[in-house]
């Protein structure tokens, strides 16, 4: 049985003549916290954004969650593909580094917009489950606030908590804790660090390695467009490593 | 002054209401067809985007005046015959839905890119998000320059008195034929278009500070 959540072959993509995915192969396990790390400019945020196709890829082909979606040669996708495309989305949830809360709802209209205008739920059941979620993620008593009005940490919990709505199948977090003061990134952490515990397969790219080394399953190690190294965590942070990871590890 | 002003207040009534009308229906049907023109700006269809190029281009550069001249004596010759108030009423739509179309442009493309990238990755489709997420955001950002579009719409509203429109302007020039009292009359309907405006200007400020209180 296929249990792969996600799956990409041969996924490349270029900004102008730059390569930034060169010829990228990964499978992730339902189940699986996967940490993407590598150096700025390695092509881990661009890897991220391609798999729900935020950033079209060249070429190469994507199965998100039993969805397939092959990169046409001329770039341009067919009706079938554009649907594939869809409903990939709806089975996945993505964290942005910036938060990118919608300004103009509370935190709790935040996590029922795409239960409300996707998946046209009624909105008594939105509400009951929004509640819940932003229960899940500690901000129960902020539902009526707007995002104006949260801490970096808050904000990006209730973030969590709009990608949980949609009860995705995989999350991908991009660099979610970047923008915040060190002081709240545990906030941030500690809810991923919960929901890893649930089962969730999460993919995420970040710097912080403690998070890496105490919820992680497996690390790929990015550098120049390339998968360098893609092992288990403890492997990751042996000694015996390899050099290029040993450097990279010295380094922060 | 006063006794010129009530004999010309039955008349000034109706002429402010013909005023207030003209600009605010102008108003709403401008700003509909200038969100359509943006819609048609930022869509990813050539064809779209080079007729609305080309409408801001024709409507915000020529003379109100001269719109408002071509429609009401120039259309006759080809069989289209408008009355004085429908006339200056497509003039001003069609010349007021250009700039606004710009307004909504620039209100829709500052909102920041990442609100879209959001919305996509929980498979909004491109008119949801426009709805629910992206529009409601730009009408914040574009409130106080759709504010002054009304008041400079408004004062527009005089060059209807060029093709008889019984509107401030115009009744403000007979009533002066008539008593020569120009100098009062001007400065009567000077006076009204500054307290229509003023009116504006307070309920934009009340509103923007309404609407955007959340996101500051």
């Amino acid at each position: 049985m296929n249990t792969s959540t996600v799956r990409v072959t041969g996924l490349s993509k270029s900004f102008g003549s730059l390569a930034v995915l060169k010829h990228i192969d990964l499978d992730i396990q339902a189940g699986q916290v996967v940490v993407i790390l590598g150096p700025s400019g390695s092509g881990k945020t661009t890897l991220l954004r391609t798999l729900n196709l935020l950033e079209k890829p060249d070429s190469g082909v994507l199965e998100v969650c039993g969805h397939r979606v092959e990169i046409p040669a001329n770039g341009r996708f067919d009706r079938a593909s554009r649907q594939q495309v869809a409903l990939l989305r709806q089975k996945t949830a993505m964290v942005f580094q910036s938060f990118n809360l919608f300004p103009h709802m509370t935190a709790l209209e935040n996590v029922i917009e795409g239960l409300i205008s996707v998946k046209k739920v009624p909105r008594a059941q939105a509400l009951e489950k929004g509640r819940h979620l932003l229960a899940q993620v500690g901000l129960a008593e902020k539902a009526d606030t707007y995002p104006a009005k949260l801490s970096g940490g808050q904000k990006q919990r209730v973030a969590i908590a709009r990608g949980l709505s949609m009860d995705p199948q995989v999350i991908f977090f991009d660099e979610p804790t970047s923008a915040l003061d060190p002081e709240l990134r545990d906030e941030v952490l500690g809810v991923m660090r919960d929901l890893a515990k649930t089962g969730m397969t999460m993919l995420v790219v970040t710097h912080e390695l403690r998070f890496a080394r105490e919820a992680a399953d497996r690390i790929v190690f990015m550098e120049h467009g390339v998968v360098v190294k893609d092992c288990q965590t403890e492997a990751f942070f042996a000694e015996d490593s390899g050099e290029r990871i040993q450097q990279f590890l010295r380094r922060y | 002054m006063w006794d010129l002003f009530l004999r010309a207040l039955p008349l000034l009534e109706k002429a402010i209401l013909m005023t207030l009308g003209l600009g605010l229906s102008a108003f709403v049907l401008g700003s509909c067809l200038g969100m359509l023109i943006a819609l048609m700006r930022i869509s990813s269809v050539k064809t779209l985007k080079v007729i609305a190029f080309a409408y801001v281009s024709i409507f915000r550069g020529t003379p109100l005046l001269v719109q408002v001249l071509l429609i009401y004596f120039g259309l006759p010759h080809y069989g289209i015959t408008m009355s004085p108030v429908p006339s200056a009423l497509l003039a001003l739509t069609l010349f007021s839905a250009a700039y606004l179309s710009e307004t909504f442009r620039s209100g829709i493309s500052s909102v920041d890119a990442g609100q879209w990238e959001a919305a996509t990755s929980m498979s909004m489709g491109y008119w949801t998000c426009l709805k629910r997420i992206i529009i409601p955001q730009a009408l914040r950002i574009a409130l106080p320059t759709m504010g002054s579009r009304l008041i400079a719409l408004i004062k527009d509203t005089s060059l209807a008195s060029t093709i008889t429109v019984m509107e401030l302007t115009r009744v403000a020039e007979q009533i002066g034929a008539s008593t020569f009292r120009y100098m009062e009359m001007f400065l009567m309907v000077g006076a009204m278009y500054w307290v229509i405006n003023q009116i504006l200007t307070i309920l934009q400020t009340w509103l923007e500070g309404r609407w955007t209180r959340h996101m500051r």
